[in-house]
């Protein structure tokens, strides 16, 4: 349990100590044993694959969809977003070595890599991971003049995540239990997607519904986003929840018109409806709707631009990603400055992306965001997923629970270096 | 997977003479020297502070015993009434409690109090509890506290000097001293001229570059703070400290607006969790933030005050509270010094902030503090066996 004997048993305390004189403090003793040697991008597999099979027909998740995104207003970009999105502009996963064979995977958002291993790996060689603070503090200070959002802040992210896979399995704790241990038992999940029966059969209570339409389809389009929504409230029934995604696609005005029109169905929140700048538009929609909550946060970075978005009263609920807002390191910051405002924190992709270590160890993080399986698989895939992500069933639905094994207790692992 | 130790017991004892109480001080100290304070307008209770009772609390320490036999303690401002509230309230929530669980036990102490707590010696308490349960997580993990908190981000500590002799402390390698305010508002013209008087000879004594800090202790008004900061400025005054009641947020923020430009306003040490310091923040009262881990909330609820403070490039600079500050400090960015309380009754030597009551207490040597000085498990210090613990109540 304590890292004393973790490296003990690893067969590492004997040597280095050799040329210790004076016996020091335990910690002294220790601290310097663990020292980064690597950083390098690497592929991932799964641990315990499931099973590949071809989605029922007409699944939404076959990607092959219409989703409101802000490229919409192109028609040539409309029917899908993967006509516009990167092909060669990934999410990544860093593998940090250090000299005691601890290896710690992080998981950072688009484009990160290439500043991971060109810049943050050059200022973070041969530190100590358990260093946090001053390692997060020298990566934000040393990108500062092109960083403080999006791709630098995805790399940032990624890299602080490693470090506390790292300091997990050197303590043999899960990460949750670094970070204030469980404030709940399991955590409530909601699940995101558009197939919205098997959702409901599986259990789920609370369904996040992405809507295909934006302005770019006119009337007409508002009318298919509410009937995606009266079906979705049929198929719950009076009781569950309904959040819809709208992804930077819609305007102020648009979003007041849906809101009017979706009122009967009772709609827990609309997130992302305007582009992340218009921090004051999200603030006068926060203002003018009353039918259900205004809430956004997952393209937002970092401490200071959440402070941006409380200034303007722009979100009932915030919605950090922990790969791309600075990594646990920063959500940590973004939940405390959210929780003396008692704003909920709600991390985007939660569930799977590891931000449930977050969720169960902070009083002011209710829920989680996890997805499903396309319908259409046979029994087992839906089986080993419950048994990847600690489902359970009670009261509100779905339940989840983070891994308990030490670190971020990864589904995948390294698959060599990319 | 690991197994973590949960809690057996929770235990609770009062403690006289110095320490976390440090005004319950002997005579002949400089910290009971006419100080102005909120009673300094009554006569009979201008002279000590000990007369209108201010050391009536006296030190509480919390120890908190785990499955595996692990002790964690701590020591802060809340004596009996302190003991009572652990023993007959807060012990509940805590013995049978995994020693990871810290977020839950602060949620489930401050929610189950907030008809009766919210601020002043019930949250001393809960800071007193939340201290010890951080000692005991670091010991069973066999390390810091700082290394709990993210790890220290120097590598070493700068202190300034609180005391009635910056001279002193500048000789002793202090990076700045600051003094107590001795006359408030009903000392009148006189009053004034000699807070003046006093800064002056002491910036004579100094030379420039040393920083000078004037420590209201909530004694003054606006219109009073503001002459004296823009009188003080002559003798480049740093910072005017508390200078008002906690509550009167609105005087803070006038008082910001008042004082001459480059002239800090601070305070904070009585302020409690992250919504006292939210209004302070929003309200614009104040430069820098001096939150008092053992009344504040303790490390779990200091390190959201300090979220709060850093997104808006607010600084944290805690006031004393020795190895609780140091380890917290240590860790973070918008920390950049410490406060060092001088507890010699002569404020001529430097002397363990908290003693009598801990052994392996650290003290700054010219100024400073490597941080390896901070490397024992847990705070790093050990109660004083040779205290005199009573324990008033038990559950």
């Amino acid at each position: 349990m304590k890292r004393r004997s973790f490296l003990q048993r690893a067969g590492l305390a004997a040597g280095a100590m050799a040329s210790v004189t004076l016996p020091p403090l335990a910690w002294a003793q220790e601290k310097s044993k663990l020292k980064i040697t690597g950083i390098r991008l690497v592929k991932t597999k799964e641990k315990n694959p499931l099973p590949k099979y071809t989605p029922s027909a007409g699944s939404w998740s076959t990607q092959g969809v219409e989703v409101a995104n802000p490229v919409s207003i192109y028609p040539e970009y409309k029917p899908t977003r993967s006509l516009f999105q990167a092909t060669n502009v990934d999410s990544f996963t860093v593998e940090v070595t250090t000299d005691k064979g601890i290896t710690g995977l992080g998981q950072g958002g688009p484009g990160g890599g290439p500043i991971v291993t060109g810049h943050l790996a050059k200022l973070m060689m041969g530190r100590d991971p358990f260093d946090i603070e001053r390692n997060w503090d020298i990566c934000w200070r040393a990108t500062m003049s092109y960083g403080r959002a999006g791709v630098v802040f995805n790399a940032l992210s990624g890299f602080d995540n490693a470090l506390w896979d790292i300091i997990g399995k050197a303590l043999n704790l899960p990460v949750y239990d670094l970070i204030g241990g469980e404030t709940k038992d399991r955590v409530p999940a909601y699940c995101t997607g558009n197939d919205i029966e098997h959702h409901v059969k599986f259990g789920y209570t609370k369904l996040k519904l992405a809507m295909p339409h934006g302005p770019a389809s006119g009337r007409e389009g508002m009318r298919e986003n509410a009937r995606l929504v009266e079906r979705a409230r049929k198929a719950l029934g009076p009781d569950g929840e309904i959040m819809l995604d709208c992804w930077m696609a819609w305007t102020e005005r648009y979003t007041i018109e849906m809101a009017e029109m979706l009122e009967p169905y009772r709609v827990y929140w609309m997130e992302e409806v305007l582009q992340p700048h218009d921090y004051e538009g999200f603030g006068r929609l926060n203002e003018a709707i009353k039918s259900t909550r205004i809430v956004t946060g997952e393209h937002e970075y970092g401490r200071y631009g959440f402070r941006r978005l409380l200034q303007v009263n722009g979100a009932q609920i915030w919605q950090p990603d922990l790969a791309w807002c600075g990594g646990l390191t920063e959500l940590r910051k973004i939940g405390a400055l959210a929780s003396a405002y008692d704003i909920p924190v709600i991390p985007h992709a939660g569930g799977l992306n590891g931000a449930s270590h977050f969720t169960i160890a902070t009083v002011n993080a209710p829920w989680c965001e996890l997805f499903m399986p396309p319908p259409g698989g046979p029994k087992q895939v839906y089986d080993m997923f419950e048994e990847r992500y600690g489902i359970t069933r009670g009261p509100e639905g779905i339940y989840m629970h983070p891994p308990r094994e030490p670190g971020w207790g990864w589904y995948f692992e390294s698959d060599g270096p990319i | 997977m690991s197994k973590m130790p949960t809690i057996k017991q929770v235990r609770a004892f009062t403690l006289r003479g110095g320490g976390a109480d440090y005004h319950d001080q002997k005579g002949g100290h400089w910290i009971d020297d006419h100080i102005a304070t909120p009673m300094s307008k009554y006569p009979q209770y201008r002279q000590s502070r000990q007369s209108f009772g201010i050391n009536v609390l006296g030190t509480l320490v919390v120890e908190i015993e785990a499955s595996d036999g692990t002790v964690g303690f701590s020591v802060t401002t809340g004596g009996e009434i302190g003991c009572w509230i652990v023993e007959k309230h807060l012990a509940r929530f805590l013995e049978g409690a995994c020693v990871t669980d810290i977020e839950k036990l602060w949620d489930q102490m401050f929610n189950a109090t907030l008809y009766y707590g919210r601020k002043g010696v019930v949250i001393n308490t809960i800071s007193g509890v939340d201290l010890a349960l951080w000692d005991l997580l670091a010991k069973v993990r066999g390390e810091p506290v700082h290394a709990l908190l993210g790890g220290a981000v120097r590598d070493e500590l700068v202190f300034y000097a609180t005391g009635a002799r910056p001279d002193l402390a500048k000789q002793m390698g202090f990076i700045g001293g600051k003094l107590p305010l001795h006359h408030g508002p009903a000392e009148r013209e006189e009053g004034l001229r000699k807070n003046l008087e006093l800064l002056g000879d002491m910036r004579q004594r100094v030379g420039d570059d040393f920083w000078l800090m004037y420590d209201c202790w909530m004694s003054l008004d606006v219109e009073y703070a503001t002459r004296l900061a823009n009188a003080a400025a002559e003798f480049d005054l740093k910072w005017i400290e508390e200078a008002l009641p906690p509550d009167d947020y609105w005087g803070y923020a006038e008082l910001r607006r008042n004082v001459p430009s480059g002239m800090l306003v601070t305070t904070g040490e009585h302020e409690a969790t992250r919504w006292g310091f939210r209004m302070l923040l929003e309200m614009e009262c104040c430069d820098i933030l001096q939150p008092d881990v053992g009344w504040c909330g303790g490390i779990t609820e200091l390190l959201k005050i300090s979220a709060l403070a850093d997104a808006r490039g607010k600084l944290v600079v805690p006031h004393g509270s020795s190895v609780y500050s140091y380890h917290f400090v240590i860790t973070r960015q918008n920390s950049p010094f410490a406060e060092f309380l001088m507890m010699a009754p002569q404020a001529d030597k430097v002397v363990p902030m908290f003693s009598p009551q801990l052994l392996d207490e650290p003290v700054p040597v010219n100024g400073r503090m490597r941080a390896s000085a901070l490397d024992a498990p847990g705070f790093g210090v050990r109660l004083n066996p040779a205290c005199d613990l009573h324990r008033p109540h038990t559950h």
